[in-house]
């Protein structure tokens, strides 16, 4: 752990939330250009993560790691009563992922023609299940680490976000609630500092130029007349094709995805202090290579949580949730390199508007199929994998 | 575990504080309609619904304390952070942006008085200024 670059990021959050303390309660950070109003927003987020068992996440988690930084920032304006513009950039460097490079996370027009319909063109995070949009900002959620069967933070890439356009909009069900859509086609970026390859590459494989993903696909939600519940499901299609290098193979791979489709069928009831969440995910990818060195295969992996908090009062919130994921469906469960299960409690301590705490304590079973890494590595664990981790995460914020 | 789950059953049976609607006043600029739905409310203060009648509008929050506590319960049916969470989600996707929020009634009035299409809120015993009171149906 890099204790001095921990202590200035530190200081320089605690300075930031100590600022941000005497500013109005909803933080209004903002400038004018001509007679338009742009907002400045942005967070910055630190973690630490002490495990037994198996190192997570590309860090040396079992000698304690704080090589878990990430942060936003964005400007955004009202241009005209439909048209809205904004751009955010992330970075984050999270054990050997990321590397602290800048990226733009989104950026994109919004038109609202009204609430029944409106385009976003750009780059636009991708509305796929409760969360993945809104997954890196750890400061909207209960959990230090979100339900990793669900939300791997190692593979956010594959599904964040992508560059093309939505048709969004919401109807009034009457009294049976309302109903918002959301419809999308785009290019799904590559993310060469991303989980994926780093999984692909830590079995010596060697990528040739970029990995093109193209997607589509839907989002629908109810907001139903019984007060704080919401229900959706979601559909992301895409297709993909890439070249690598196998030592063992004289020449290149061509790997083509045709079809990689990922469902979320998910709900959450949030009343007053109360919160219940569960989301339920499968993906099937069919891949075929060529040369045909081995047959083409479609995979299906699922993954579900399911999770509840209580905020006992302004400052402190407690939640658990189970999350549970199965690699290849068609294989035993039970297998420890088949399925990654984990039980998480979690504490969020919210020191003042801006500036929160959270600790959480995780204990986690098996480490699925290094073929197709989800938080553990070969390259961080080299003497092979423990069936079990236990871990505790303690993940601090400045938002404003 | 059970401990924790003990301890949440118990919160929640303690978490409920009395608060109505006549503990605010739900008011707005004088170019907005008179009367609105609840269910207008709560959309307009969640920046689902940005017009009314063809009129834009805009929310305006109080930046805390118990009339805004008050206004959350009756109207929006989220807690604070809850609320807050709702709109940091917002920003931080590039769908919607801070409302304004001031730190006294009078404040609240005086921006929502000078501004076209602004709804706010203000204690229930406040003498309104220059504002609309709004009859939320």
């Amino acid at each position: 752990m890099s204790i001095s670059r921990t202590a200035v990021l530190g200081t320089a959050m605690a300075s930031l939330a100590l600022a941000m303390a005497s500013t109005p309660a909803f933080a209004q950070s903002s400038f004018k250009v001509g007679d338009k109003e742009v907002q400045a927003h942005g967070s910055i987020q630190q973690g630490f993560v002490f495990s037994t068992g198996n190192n997570f996440l590309t860090m040396n988690t079992r000698d304690g790691s704080g090589a878990m930084t990430d942060g936003a920032f964005n400007l955004s304006t009202q241009a005209t009563s439909k048209l809205r513009l904004g751009a955010q950039i992330y970075s984050r460097n999270i054990g050997d992922l990321g590397n602290g490079a800048l990226q733009v996370d989104w950026a994109f027009a919004d038109y609202k023609v009204n609430s029944k319909f409106g385009v976003r063109a750009g780059k636009v995070k991708t509305a796929l299940g409760l969360y993945n949009d809104t997954q890196d900002m750890e400061f909207l959620h209960t959990w230090a680490l979100l339900p990793q069967g669900v939300y791997p933070l190692d593979l956010r890439s594959v599904t964040i976000a992508h560059v093309g356009a939505d048709a969004y909009g919401k109807f009034s069900l009457n009294k049976a609630g309302s109903l918002q859509y959301t419809v999308y086609a785009g290019v799904i970026q590559d993310d060469t500092k991303g989980g994926y390859r780093y999984g692909l590459e830590d079995q010596g494989m060697h990528f040739q130029g970029n990995i093109a993903s193209r997607g589509m696909g839907f989002d629908t939600r109810w907001t139903a007349p019984i007060d704080g519940l919401t229900v959706g499901y979601s559909l992301l299609q895409a297709k993909k094709d890439l070249d690598i290098t196998i030592p063992t193979l004289p020449m290149p791979l061509h790997v083509d995805v045709p079809m990689a489709r990922v469902q979320a069928l998910f709900g959450e009831m949030q009343r007053d202090r109360v919160k219940f969440a569960a989301e339920w995910r499968q993906e099937a990818t069919e891949t075929r290579l060529t040369p045909a060195i081995a047959p083409d295969t479609t995979m299906t992996s699922r993954g579900w949580f399911t999770s509840g908090s209580y905020r006992l009062n302004d400052h402190l919130e407690l939640g658990a949730y189970h999350s549970r994921y199965v690699q290849d469906v068609t294989l035993a469960s039970a297998d420890d390199t088949n399925h990654i299960r984990d039980n998480a409690i979690a504490g969020r301590v919210d020191l003042n508007q801006y500036w929160h705490v959270k600790v959480e304590g995780h204990f986690i079973d098996g480490n699925g199929n290094i073929s197709y890494a989800r938080g553990f590595y070969l390259r961080s664990n080299p003497n092979g994998f423990q069936s079990e981790t236990r871990m505790l995460v303690i993940r601090t914020g400045v938002t404003f | 575990m059970k401990r924790i789950v003990t301890l949440l059953l118990l919160g929640a049976a303690f978490a409920a504080a009395p608060v109505s609607a006549a503990d605010v006043q739900v008011i707005a600029n004088s170019n907005v309609a008179a009367d609105l739905s609840a269910a207008d409310v709560k959309e307009i203060f969640l920046g689902a619904k940005d017009s009314v009648s063809g009129t834009s509008v805009v929310p305006v929050l109080a930046s805390g304390g118990p009339t805004h506590e008050a206004f959350l319960k009756a109207y929006v049916g989220k807690s604070d952070q809850a609320f807050r969470n709702h709109f940091k989600s917002l920003v931080f996707t590039g769908k919607g942006s801070m409302p304004k929020s001031f730190a006294s009634d009078a404040e609240v009035m005086k921006y929502v008085a000078s501004t076209k299409g602004a709804i706010g809120y203000v204690s229930g015993g406040a003498e309104l200024a220059g504002v609309k009171k709004i009859q939320v149906k």
